[in-house]
């Protein structure tokens, strides 16, 4: 390990506990101390849990019909999701921990990869990143630290998982008998990047635990498994192959989707559906200056509902000229959309993909593109009036403004800190 | 046709300048090992900024008003009054640390002689630390309250500014939590 340190590259990893719970905490103290869950779009799995929640018993990703028992019996608050109140405290987290770095990679919505290279004090630096999220936002986070991504997650683990570190857990700051200890009490799906599938596999070629894994031949590994699997044994070797990567800004695609609120047969319905989440990824391309290629049109049934008849279907829908304009991606998606619908069908979920995702400054300025660049005027217009008023002020004729439908959210707390018709009413 | 159909030098190969991470040419330089990480940490923060990513966060739209350089005498307007000079953002004002702040709206009467009013939109500082005297958002016993903090046989006491309204003594078996600090308020009139 001597050696690593004086390579004195050290990557953080910062996420936040039990994110979507500790977000209703902050504005709720009803909720503190108390098993609480949040459940996904549409009230159907619960996907955040509180500690006490956990200590229930309850699963991540179970379907919240096979929790009722637990819930009613132990007064467990439930909670619909609420993203734009999550993403804005998201965006705060992220910002409050940039200025700890040169380098931040914003790997989900509750964590991120801090580049902790040049820093001496590293205690220190965790512990302050832990009390300002805490004082500044609520927020419990846990700090892992490595020299590379690999065990600065799971740095990461232990700090979350063996209370005695109080949050933060530094690889380099005990011995490497310890952390021979502590990878070989875990198996290796316990790393980032290995799944469990891809454990069960390792196990077979007699590899049980992470220890196991970090002494086991690289390129003998390679052959076996892949280049991947090579770069995760460097790493746990304290040789860093994975880069902390630079958020970019431009997405490669969109994605909208929403299961159903009920069953929905009709062609008219699903209709109105793609056509709402054509206009929302339409717009998300255009506010990051990006023309489609291609959209995918996706429909599946219910899979809970053994009784039904199953199905799910995708087609690609190639737009060509690449175009921002949601008339003419709606267009093409509900062509798309004739040729994989099928009658007599529960479905459950639809949804679009815009890929093939270009920005306009990279585009050749051909004849085809001049055509689009003329009706660009009026797509501009619909954002900006839209942008002003109500997000579906103008909007295409077959998208509804209240959809049958529709989500399901009945424990949703208010947009606290969007929505100033919304925010939290005091004494 | 010459003879050589592989390797050597071939105009117009490999990257064009200016392509790289930096969006510009760049060039090989000696510097003291020492200031190394200076450097890095200087140009990597320098590509932030330049990079508009996520790191702006607006809590709400940015109001702009225009202020005028000086006053206007009576009579004919000065051209120069065209001119604006500069752009007054409110958030600026009223905002310290953004990420900490959040907006509560009053209801009820209980502070009206600190000119906090029913309606009132008030500015909730969390990264100040409370002082006595600083109007607070508290919880007690999980209901939210915005009172003055102040302190009573060294135990916090919460005063209402509105005589109609009792102090509340905090005891230990309340659960108390002062959420943020009161850094100012905002009203409309219309």
């Amino acid at each position: 390990m001597g050696q690593l340190e004086n390579l004195n590259k050290m990557i953080a990893l910062v996420d936040v506990n039990n994110f979507y719970v500790s977000c209703e905490r902050l504005f709720n103290p009803q909720l503190r101390n108390k098993p609480v869950v949040v459940l996904s779009n549409n009230d159907g799995c619960i996907i955040s849990r509180s500690q006490e929640a956990k200590e229930l018993g309850i699963k991540m990703g179970q379907p919240l019909f096979k929790a009722t028992t637990i819930i009613k019996k132990n007064h467990v608050q439930v909670l619909s999701s609420n993203y734009a109140f999550y993403a804005d405290i998201s965006n705060r987290v992220m910002t409050l921990l940039s200025e700890f770095t040169d380098i931040q990679e914003i790997y989900s919505i509750d964590e991120c990869f801090l580049n902790m290279h040049g820093y001496s004090n590293l205690h220190s630096i965790a512990n302050e990143i832990k009390q300002r999220l805490w004082r500044y936002l609520r927020m419990p986070v846990c700090v892992g630290i490595g020299p590379t991504k690999v065990l600065a997650k799971l740095a990461n683990r232990s700090a979350k998982k063996e209370p005695h570190w109080k949050g933060v857990f530094i690889t380099t700051s005990v011995s490497e008998a310890k952390m021979n200890k502590i990878m070989d009490s875990l198996g290796a799906d316990e790393l980032w990047g290995i799944g469990r599938a891809l454990s069960l596999k390792l196990k077979l070629k007699g590899v049980h635990s992470i220890l196991a894994l970090k002494k086991s031949s690289p390129i003998f590994m390679r052959k076996k498994f892949s280049i991947n699997m090579e770069k995760i044994i460097y790493e746990l070797n304290g040789i860093s192959c994975f880069m902390i990567e630079r958020n970019n800004a431009t997405k490669k695609e969109i994605r909208s989707s929403r299961s159903f609120g009920r069953n929905v047969t009709k062609y008219t319905d699903l209709e109105e559906a793609i056509t709402t989440f054509v206009s929302r990824a339409a717009f998300k391309a255009r506010s990051q200056n990006t023309v489609s290629g291609k959209i995918t049109i996706f429909v599946t049934s219910n899979p809970f509902n053994k009784n039904a008849k199953s199905y799910g279907a995708s087609i690609d829908v190639i737009l060509e000229p690449p175009t921002l304009h949601t008339r003419t991606i709606v267009r093409g998606a509900l062509r798309g959309l004739k040729e994989i619908y099928k009658e007599n069908i529960n479905y459950a979920k639809c949804g679009v993909i815009l890929s093939n995702l270009t920005e306009v400054s990279k585009l050749q300025d051909t004849l085809v593109w001049l055509k689009n660049k003329e009706t660009k005027g009026l797509t501009e217009v619909i954002d900006k009036v839209n942008n002003r008023f109500n997000k579906h002020s103008i909007r295409p004729g077959t998208q509804p403004l209240k959809p049958a439908w529709g989500m399901k959210q009945s424990y949703k707390s208010q947009a606290y800190t969007t929505s100033w018709d919304s925010l939290l009413k005091v004494n | 046709m010459s003879k050589i159909k592989h390797g050597g030098f071939r105009l117009g190969a490999g990257r064009k300048a200016g392509t790289g991470r930096y969006g510009e040419p760049t060039r090989v330089m000696r510097v003291p090992v020492s200031k190394v990480i200076n450097i890095e940490r200087y140009i990597n923060r320098q590509q932030l900024q330049n990079a508009d990513t996520f790191f702006n966060v607006k809590i709400a739209g940015k109001q702009h008003i225009p202020f005028f350089g000086y006053k206007v005498p009576a009579g004919f307007p000065s051209p120069a009054d065209d001119h604006v000079e500069k752009k007054l953002d409110l958030n600026d004002y009223l905002i310290n640390q953004q990420e900490a702040t959040f907006f509560v709206a009053i209801k009820g009467d209980s502070m009206i002689d600190a000119s906090i009013h029913d309606g009132d939109i008030v500015i909730v500082d969390r990264s100040k630390q409370a002082r006595i005297g600083d109007i607070v958002l508290a919880s007690i016993d999980g209901e939210f309250t915005v009172k003055t903090l102040a302190k009573h046989l060294s135990k916090p006491r919460l005063l209402p500014a509105n005589t109609k309204y009792k102090y509340i003594d905090i005891t230990e078996n309340m659960e108390f939590e002062i959420w943020g600090v009161i850094i100012g308020a905002v009203r409309k009139f219309k």
